[in-house]
């Protein structure tokens, strides 16, 4: 009782804390100042690009739990993480199995589906309140005409979907949940306490009972 | 792979199986090839985007086939890969025990 009691104004104070956050995020995104900096890091970015790129990068917000995009319809976005979690899952035998998660400073889309323009099988849903910015993959395909160099950042900024994907396989390959959760942990060393327990035991293929089992061992 | 592209050390090691004769090719002078040559850059995109494409098709394959049928891929795939890799190397890469993978071509 008095530990609940003690408790409320620390939940108080970080409920304000994250609201100001919000907040102050969402002033800071009305010019793309964070994103820009983030293209630089892998090309030098013109004006003319910077305009292009201004006209083209969209806001757009999810509440948690919200579909970002759905496996029937052909993943015609990339979205571009300023806050908050994103999950690409799939359907087997009606349950949700999670594919990859990405969190800040990282480009998700379903990789085929955006890339060769069909459907396939990756839902993709926010885990938390996420703010993004959106791309389409006609303009991306017109920055990639009008600037060789969006090319270049193509390629380089790509090692992040690659890298999830790689690490994903390599999850699959060990044989036991503990393996599993110990790469996962690592792979997901900055977010994996933001993420629900039931999902991360679909990305580990066990049971959430087994995993409460693995996380007792230790 | 990902440690080319990234810049940075990663937990995969890449090793001989057989005397092996190869091409190299530094990261510095690829780059330089990129940056005075669009289309090999352009290539690249291309090309890292079909990597992509088989990296899903490979998780696919460990979500939806048995250890069975991802063992028939592989040999339908790789005809020669029994005779060359060996089995514990194979049985990691279908993501099953050496166990297991006897249990399997015993059963054909």
């Amino acid at each position: 009782m008095l530990e609940f009691w003690h408790d409320k104004p620390i939940f108080q104070k970080k409920l304000e804390a994250s609201i100001a956050e919000i907040n102050n995020e969402n002033t800071a995104i009305e010019s793309p100042v964070n994103i820009y900096q983030h293209f630089e890091a892998y090309i030098k970015l013109s004006d003319g690009l910077k305009l292009e790129l201004s006209k083209r990068l969209k806001i757009k917000s999810f509440e948690k739990g919200e579909m970002v995009l759905d496996a029937s319809r052909v993943c015609k976005e990339s979205y571009f993480i300023q806050k908050g979690i994103l999950r690409a899952y799939f359907l087997k035998n009606g349950k949700e199995v999670s594919e990859f998660f990405c969190s800040v400073d990282e480009w998700i889309n379903s990789p085929k589906s955006f890339t060769q323009r069909t459907t396939d099988i990756y839902y993709i849903d926010a885990i938390e309140q996420t703010v993004t910015y959106s791309l389409h993959v006609n303009d991306l395909l017109f920055l990639f005409e009008k600037f060789p160099e969006m090319e270049r950042y193509a390629r380089l900024s790509m090692g992040s979907v690659f890298g999830h994907l790689m690490e994903r396989i390599a999850s699959l390959r060990f044989t036991t949940a503990k393996e599993r959760y110990t790469h996962f942990k690592a792979v997901y060393n900055s977010i994996y306490p933001r993420i629900p327990l039931g999902m991360v035991a679909s990305y580990l293929g066990v049971t959430q009972e087994t995993l409460s089992r693995v996380r007792k061992q230790k | 792979m990902g440690s080319f592209f990234t810049r940075e050390p990663s937990n995969k090691l890449v090793e001989t199986l057989e005397p092996c004769i190869l091409w190299k090719l530094e990261y510095e002078k690829l780059e330089k090839l990129y940056a005075t040559n669009h289309e090999l850059e352009h290539m690249a995109r291309l090309i890292a985007n079909y990597g992509i494409g088989l990296l899903e098709q490979r998780a696919d394959s460990l979500h939806f086939n048995s250890a069975k049928e991802r063992y028939e891929i592989l040999i339908t795939q790789q005809p020669d890969v029994l005779k060359r890799v060996p089995l514990g190397m194979i049985a990691s890469f279908l993501g099953i025990t050496q166990e297991t993978l006897s249990r399997i071509r015993a059963e054909k």
